[in-house]
């Protein structure tokens, strides 16, 4: 049987064989060119034929790949291979001097050269054999000197051909088959072209015929399955769905449209167009579960949450649950599962976990106030029962909130108390008005007064029933007594400014009372002055000079009695005036010092809070005390020493004041001492000291405890029973007022007191 | 175009690997330079090498001057062995190593796998009028130098009409009188001696 030649035209896929063959030739040809390099290289090492090996070697391989990359596309590179085996036979023959087995050499070329089943790669070596020894056969046979190829005497035609014939032999049967490879490799590919036709056409005629039992059977599977499915999808309102993961599509039931709005076509199916649907900041966390649940191989179902988009643009919140069907080798196969739209429970969920939120702060800030406010806050049932108190009233309850819960004021307060408390309530509850801000006085069993300001307001709850009180109450006793002390304050300072006017008053009676007396006393003076004593001596010593005349008259007796009577009556009346002088003088004197002490009073009263301040004289404000209050010193035979420099520096200051802060202090000393001690003294001495002028007034009166020091200064305390507490208070006032100090210590009882001043320098 | 450059191109190397074939056939082809101070030993010359030549003074010696490291005295051995096996008997083969390299008598022995004397002394090319490699000596039982010359015309030592060596010892086994070569026999080829090297 003729088989036929595949041609080109025939359209056989020939080309890429001989690619495929020109490939993988030129790959063996790469390991075989150097190979023979390298022989050549040790054939140079038996008789040092290096140059020939290298020189010869080097430019035949040169030749082959310089012509393969000159023009690759073109098969004579291929042809140049031929060539170069040939000169590497030669190469070899030379550099082994002739030895016969380096012909072998072409046989191994001729060979190799098959391998690109190209029958004309034999002839350019062929001619490459032919030539040399045809060229030089003749020359050495017509006798050209120095001309050595061969070793045989004498190079016969007969040997010759025979060498060319068995030479020429082995190139054709290498060239045959080098054919008969190319030949039978296209035989091959048009019968393998041939059994991938047949092939594929029975098996497109097998598969046609199982798909036709196939999609039978399956439309029969479909048909009952599709029935169980749709019965299922109407029987529920859910979007059921199937998906088989050897497809890129989600089979849905009815629901995906009722729920969805998504008509069930090729498209919506896609897996793509449902994750596409699902909310963008889910479907990551949904895409993990669900490949997580896949791969683990325990696992048949997963459920999950997730929001799905709408055909409406609205978002859905679904519930899913899937079960997973997985093969023999548990790989998940295959998912059924519903979508439910949960949206409105999810809301409700929303709205109900924030509603909790907001009623825990509610409760949060409630009890904050209950706990923490420092008033009486109490709700109360219809019957005034406490349903709630803050925990500021449960301690002044004397209880705890819990023990507080279910009683009523009946149980902590006085009946009357409770019941007026309870009446209220009953009574807001009916009218539905409030008490604001009224005051409420408890009075204790204990007599302790409490007032307390109080709202009281119904409990009305959502359905506008009246279901209680509520109220809060605050202890405002503490306000109270405040309130009721300054008023007491105020009442002291009308008091004492009433005192002041009065004084003010009395003081300037006093006043035109002692310039009245002084008048009257001067009066007394200038008539006495004018009742000259003389007078009545006059007469005396005229009755004593007429006694003879009275003597006669009257008797002698009665005339001595009656001169000497006029006589002590002349001398007494002398003594008298003298005596009347001498207290009229007095008197003066008292009155002078009463207006002195006046003037400083009303001055004091008049000007309350001057500030005047000019250079005083310490030393004479000492004189001038002293001198108003000399009538009390001498009269109490107090020893008063003084240890004043002359030069005391100049302070500046309100003279009145000062003065008027030492009197005090010199009176408290003079009154401090008993009449009956034994030692009355009042020393008083200066220095100035650090910038600082100061008085020191020491006297051995009776002292005080030192416990007391600190309450000397206070208004309104006086350790005298006389005292209105008010003389020292002043002293500190007036002293301060001049940037001063004041300081009273004793050692106790009995033991005197020292008072010491400091004043600035001016 | 291009394929015509290719073809120059590939003219152009089969030209250079001729070229190479060519240069090196030629300095194959040229005979050994002679030494600077090179005397020449005439045939018939008395060469007394007393007694550095070993064996049996009745018989003749033949010298074999070889270098290892010459390319044609190691192309040589085959046919000098032939020699040996062929005369072994008649004649004192003695080989004389032209060498720089230092060899023992086991080495050149085991290189020809023949038991032969070997000497190591380079005065005796000079006796002999020797300055390459390969070279043969004939030297008659009465120490006149009968032949010194190459061993063939050829490098290959193929050529029997050119044996030259084979013919002289054979002529002088026969007692004939010393045959007259031409230059290709007297006018030494080969590799220069080591020391001669100009």
């Amino acid at each position: 049987m003729k088989t036929p030649i595949p041609t080109i035209n025939e359209q056989l896929p020939t080309a890429p064989f001989r690619l495929e063959v020109k490939k993988r030739s030129d790959k063996l040809i790469n390991y075989f060119l150097p190979c023979y390099f390298l022989v050549g290289l040790v054939f140079a090492s038996f008789y040092d034929t290096w140059l020939i090996a290298i020189g010869v070697g080097g430019i035949s391989l040169l030749a082959y790949y310089s012509v393969k990359i000159a023009l690759p596309q073109s098969n004579l590179y291929q042809y140049v291979l031929s060539v170069v085996f040939g000169i590497f036979m030669a190469q070899y023959i030379y550099q082994m001097h002739g030895q016969f087995e380096m012909h072998f050499f072409a046989f191994i070329g001729s060979a190799i050269l098959i391998t690109y089943q190209n029958w004309k790669l034999q002839i350019p070596m062929l001619l490459v054999v032919v030539i040399h020894h045809v060229v030089f056969g003749y020359l050495q046979n017509s006798g050209v000197g120095n001309i050595y190829f061969t070793q045989l005497e004498y190079f016969e035609l007969q040997a010759f051909v025979t060498h060319f014939v068995l030479a020429a032999i082995i190139f054709f049967v290498c060239g045959l088959w080098a054919y008969q490879l190319k030949k039978s490799g296209e035989i091959q590919i048009r019968q393998t072209v041939e059994m991938g036709r047949l092939h594929k056409e029975a098996l497109i005629a097998a598969n046609e015929r199982k798909h036709e039992a196939d999609r039978e059977i399956a439309q029969q599977e479909l048909a009952e399955s599709n029935k169980r499915f749709v019965y299922a999808a109407q029987a529920t309102s859910d979007a059921i769905w199937d998906r088989n993961y050897s497809e890129d599509i989600i089979s849905w039931g009815e629901g995906y449209r009722t729920l969805f709005g998504y008509d069930i076509t090729p498209e919506t199916m896609a897996v793509s167009f449902w994750a596409s649907k699902v909310h963008p900041e889910d479907i990551d966390m949904i895409s993990k579960t669900i490949q997580e649940t896949k791969a683990d191989r325990t696992k048949k179902d997963w459920s999950g949450e997730y929001r799905f988009l709408k055909a409406n643009g609205e978002y859905a919140f679904v519930r899913e649950k899937a079960i997973i069907l997985r093969d023999g080798n548990g790989l998940a196969s295959r998912t059924i599962g519903a979508l439910q739209d949960v949206t409105e429970s999810k809301q409700n969920e929303i709205i109900f976990k924030e509603l909790n939120q907001k009623l825990e702060q509610e409760k949060y800030f409630l009890d904050t106030l209950m706990d923490h406010m420092t008033d009486a806050i109490y709700f109360k049932d219809k019957d005034s029962r406490f349903l709630r108190v803050s925990k500021f009233m449960a301690t002044k309850f004397g209880a705890t909130v819990d023990e507080l819960i279910g009683k009523s004021d009946f149980d902590f307060h006085t009946e009357v108390h409770a019941k007026k408390a309870y009446q209220d309530e009953q009574n807001i509850q009916k009218t539905r008005e409030a008490k604001i801000d009224y005051i409420e006085n408890i009075i204790k069993e204990n007599a302790d007064e409490k007032w307390l300001s109080s709202t009281k307001m119904p409990l009305i709850n959502a359905r506008d029933e009246v279901v209680g009180t509520f109220g809060m109450s605050r202890d405002i006793t503490k306000v109270k007594k405040l309130e009721k002390e300054q008023h007491e304050a105020q009442l002291e300072k009308a008091v004492a400014q009433g005192r002041f006017e009065i004084a003010s008053d009395v003081m300037h009676d006093i006043g035109n009372a002692v310039v009245g007396f002084g008048s009257y006393l001067t009066r007394i003076r200038r008539l006495q002055q004018e009742d000259s004593p003389e007078n009545l001596k006059n007469l005396a010593d005229f009755f004593e000079n007429q006694k003879s005349a009275i003597t006669i008259a009257i008797g002698e007796a009665k005339a001595s009695a009656i001169i000497k009577m006029l006589g002590g009556i002349a001398q007494a009346q002398r003594n008298n005036q003298e005596e009347i002088s001498k207290s009229i003088t007095e008197q003066l004197n008292i009155i002078t010092h009463i207006q002195e002490i006046l003037d400083i009073q009303r001055q004091y009263v008049a000007g309350r809070g001057s500030q005047e301040r000019k250079p005083v004289n310490l030393r004479n404000i000492i004189n001038d005390s002293l001198a108003m209050l000399f009538a009390s010193i001498e009269k109490m035979a107090i020893d008063v020493s003084l240890d004043i420099p002359s030069e005391l520096p100049v302070i500046k200051g309100d003279r009145t004041k000062l003065m008027q802060a030492l009197l005090n202090i010199l009176k408290n000393s003079i009154e401090a001492i008993d009449v009956n001690a034994s030692e009355k003294t009042i020393s008083l001495s200066a220095i100035a000291h650090n910038g600082q002028l100061v008085l020191r007034v020491k006297d051995s009166g009776k002292g005080f405890d030192p416990a007391i020091t600190d309450q000397l200064f206070k208004r309104g305390y006086s350790t005298k029973s006389t005292g209105g507490g008010i003389g020292l208070h002043n002293c500190r006032t007036i002293l301060e007022s001049h940037d001063g100090t004041i300081d009273i210590t004793s050692e106790g009882h009995q033991k005197g007191a020292l008072t010491t001043i400091g004043l600035k320098i001016a | 175009m291009r394929k015509v450059i290719v073809i120059v191109w590939l003219g152009v190397l089969l030209a250079g690997i001729s070229a190479f074939f060519w240069y090196n056939d030629l300095i194959y082809r040229l005979p050994t330079p002679v030494p600077e101070n090179y005397r020449p030993v005439a045939t018939a010359s008395l060469i007394d090498l007393g007694p550095r030549l070993p064996g049996d003074s009745r018989k003749p010696v033949f010298l074999h001057f070889f270098n290892p490291a010459c390319p044609c005295s190691r192309f040589n051995m085959t046919h000098f062995k032939s020699l040996v096996r062929q005369y072994g008997d008649l004649v004192n083969f003695t080989i004389v190593v032209i060498s720089n390299k230092k060899y023992t008598v086991e080495e050149i022995q085991n290189k020809f796998d023949i038991k032969l004397p070997v000497l190591f002394d380079s005065a005796i090319a000079a006796s002999c009028g020797v300055y390459s490699t390969p070279q043969a000596v004939i030297i008659g039982m009465d120490h006149q130098l009968y032949y010194r010359g190459n061993y063939n015309r050829t490098r290959y030592c193929a050529d029997k009409k050119t044996e030259y060596a084979r013919i002289a010892l054979a002529t002088f086994l026969d007692h004939n009188p010393p045959v007259v070569f031409d230059q290709f026999a007297l006018k030494a080829y080969g590799c220069q001696l080591p020391k001669c090297n100009r």
